[in-house]
């Protein structure tokens, strides 16, 4: 069977096609600024606290890159007594109590509900759109999709014409408003482009310190300050050159100090 | 796009730089920058999308139809990787985040699927419907 060609009136290209693609772009970039002006500012107090306690994770994580007297010196300057940087009458904690009031413990209702505000408007959005388009340009075909679809496909992708041999690559303007949908994905991101550093950055904290309804819980400075001193008061240190001589040597490495007159002293490459 | 892995200071004193693949395994240890990953990322993705919506154009424009559409794209998106693992010299684990070249062939198939045929079909019907 060969296949149908239909002209389409240049007036639907002109008037529905490439406006509903501009339509589309245009609400998407929208979404996306507005979702941007209106995010709410994270609290700086919170985020200082838990940038701090991050440096001392470090300093348990990572410690063996540095020497053992730099992390003695450091671990204590965090765990001493009465005095550390992580001690409940320390300078950090003294400073911040003031400004960090407590909420008794009830989480956040705002933050916690500023995810779903943003699903819900974009499903809001949607659906308005879609009932917006089969209201308003329903009717005829839009556009020819370059493949064949199946039977099935016909009532949905060209809902509101009744034409039985109309070939289903024919499609209304429903079927274009999900295809304009899928497909502008990628091309937002191209057009938005990529966030600033310090954007970046902000996300990147935020990410590891958590978001979402996560943030809606207060942070209990003084638990985790005292949770992390305890870890870090245990903490041993570790050379990360620790063995450096053994991977080196490999199977050259002597395996033990050898005794007696069997010993070949040839062999001792450490001398006596 | 940069190499991330801290070779050893020591290299290259005394004598002509070894390889990373001496028999002195353990020199150089790979220290991992989000920032840097995080960019590699970004722009692996737009290389993609970018070739995706003109993989699209073109198809639309050339009239291709059916299956011929598809094993355009595909082959279009395999030959886009393939060279962005030619300019990778084929390290794939040091640049990107995925374990095997197989998985970066395919990896961003459908964003780029649906990019790819929004233009297909707009071009297509431009060019042969009105």
């Amino acid at each position: 069977m060969s296949p149908q060609n239909i002209y389409l009136s240049p007036s639907i290209r002109d008037w529905v096609v490439l406006p509903l693609l501009l339509i589309m772009i245009l609400t998407g970039l929208l979404r996306t600024l507005t979702s941007q002006l209106l995010r709410s500012p994270k609290p700086l107090k919170d985020l200082k606290l838990k940038t701090f306690l991050q440096r001392t994770s470090r300093l348990r994580s990572a410690g063996g890159f540095i020497s053992r007297d730099r992390f003695t010196r450091k671990k204590s300057y965090y765990t001493q007594k009465n005095t550390g940087a992580l001690q409940k009458e320390g300078p950090v904690l003294s400073s911040f109590s003031s400004e960090v009031k407590p909420t008794g413990g009830m989480p956040n209702p705002a933050t916690a509900m500023e995810g779903m505000m943003g699903n819900a408007s974009f499903m809001i959005q949607n659906m308005i759109m879609m009932n917006a388009i089969s209201h308003f340009f329903s009717g005829y075909i839009l556009v020819r999709v370059p493949f064949q679809l199946t039977e099935g496909f016909k009532p949905m992708f060209q809902k509101g014409i009744d034409l039985p041999t109309l070939s289903t690559s024919y499609v209304s303007s429903l079927s274009w408003y999900f295809l304009v949908m899928f497909g502008l994905r990628g091309v937002f991101r191209l057009i938005v482009g990529d966030p600033s550093p310090e954007t970046l950055q902000s996300y990147a904290i935020q990410q590891s310190l958590g978001s979402g309804f996560a943030n809606a819980q207060p942070f209990k400075h003084e638990q985790a300050f005292k949770s992390e001193c305890e870890m870090l008061e245990i903490a041993k240190y570790r050379s990360v050159i620790e063995g450096s001589e053994r991977e080196l040597l490999g199977d050259m490495y002597p395996k033990g100090k050898r005794r007696g007159k069997k010993a070949n002293r040839k062999d001792d490459i450490f001398g006596e | 796009m940069m190499n991330q892995a801290a070779m050893d200071p020591m290299q290259g004193i005394g004598g002509p730089p070894t390889s990373s693949s001496s028999s002195t395994s353990g020199i150089g240890r790979a220290i991992f920058n989000q920032q840097i990953s995080h960019k590699n990322t970004t722009n692996l993705s737009d290389a993609r999308t970018y070739m995706g919506i003109l993989l699209g154009v073109v198809s639309g424009i050339c009239g291709l139809r059916d299956l011929r559409g598809f094993v355009f794209f595909f082959g279009g998106h395999v030959g886009v990787g393939a060279a962005l693992m030619v300019k990778m010299e084929f390290d794939v684990k040091s640049y990107s985040a995925f374990q095997s070249a197989t998985s970066f062939l395919l990896s961003d198939i459908q964003k780029c699927g649906m990019g790819y045929m929004l233009f297909w079909t707009l071009f297509y019907s431009l060019c042969y419907c009105f």
